[in-house]
């Protein structure tokens, strides 16, 4: 849920400038081209960000199940 | 329901603004530009509830490190879905940059501005598309 409203936060704020540049008329076709390079150089830097936050996240699931089959392997049975 | 739609509504009224002002690949750009935008947040919701999900397998796992071998399934099943999702986000991002070089070549006079047509109607419901499946995942639960 959290997540959730996060991204859409996230997508109206990379939205409103746009949003407010066209509803004010201010925008030319240059300047739409020059947005969709900008866009297209956020989704990259998003995905790099994305890809280390989660490549992080499973080395530390990765680590914790190793320790946790260690402690179930030295105490045996169900690791009581 | 609108919670679920909400990244596609958005979508959707950006795309419907980005007709102010400009013309045919003008418009285009624009529509990139706003698919971009859409899939660098669904792409960032993606791996913040990537870590949410880990975490709460790591707390569950340090609570009961006998049930190891049920939260390393579900860990495996929930990186195949994020896989895909994946792959279909980066699919989408590719199909933009179809479409900003159909919109330079229709600019340059070189195609026929309905092929710039069918490229964008291909490039928006594919945005949509992966949106709502990432919003399935990460919100629709």
């Amino acid at each position: 849920m959290e997540t959730a409203i996060a991204g859409i936060m996230g997508l109206i704020g990379a939205l409103a400038p746009i949003a407010s540049k066209l509803l004010a008329g201010q925008m030319t076709d240059e300047e739409a081209r020059a947005e969709a390079r900008a866009a297209w150089d956020a989704f990259a830097a998003a995905d790099v960000a994305a890809r280390e936050r989660e490549a992080a996240s499973d080395a530390k699931l990765d680590r914790a199940l190793a320790a946790a089959r260690a402690l179930v392997a030295t105490l045996g049975g169900d690791g009581s | 329901m609108i919670r679920r739609n909400a990244p596609l509504l958005l979508f959707a009224l950006a795309c419907a603004l980005s007709g102010c002002g400009l013309s045919a690949t003008g418009k285009a750009y624009m529509t990139c530009a706003t698919a971009d935008r859409a899939l660098a947040a669904s792409r960032s919701t993606l791996a913040a509830y990537t870590e949410a999900y880990q975490d709460a397998l790591g707390a569950e796992l340090a609570a009961d490190p006998a049930r190891a071998e049920d939260v390393a399934a579900r860990a495996t099943a929930f990186r195949s879905t994020r896989g895909k999702l994946r792959l279909a986000i980066t699919s989408a991002h590719a199909a933009v940059g179809v479409c900003e070089s159909t919109a330079a070549l229709v600019e340059s006079r070189a195609a026929d501005p309905a092929v710039l047509q069918d490229a964008i109607k291909r490039l928006l419901a594919l945005v949509a598309a992966v949106t709502r499946d990432v919003a399935a995942l990460t919100g629709g639960r």
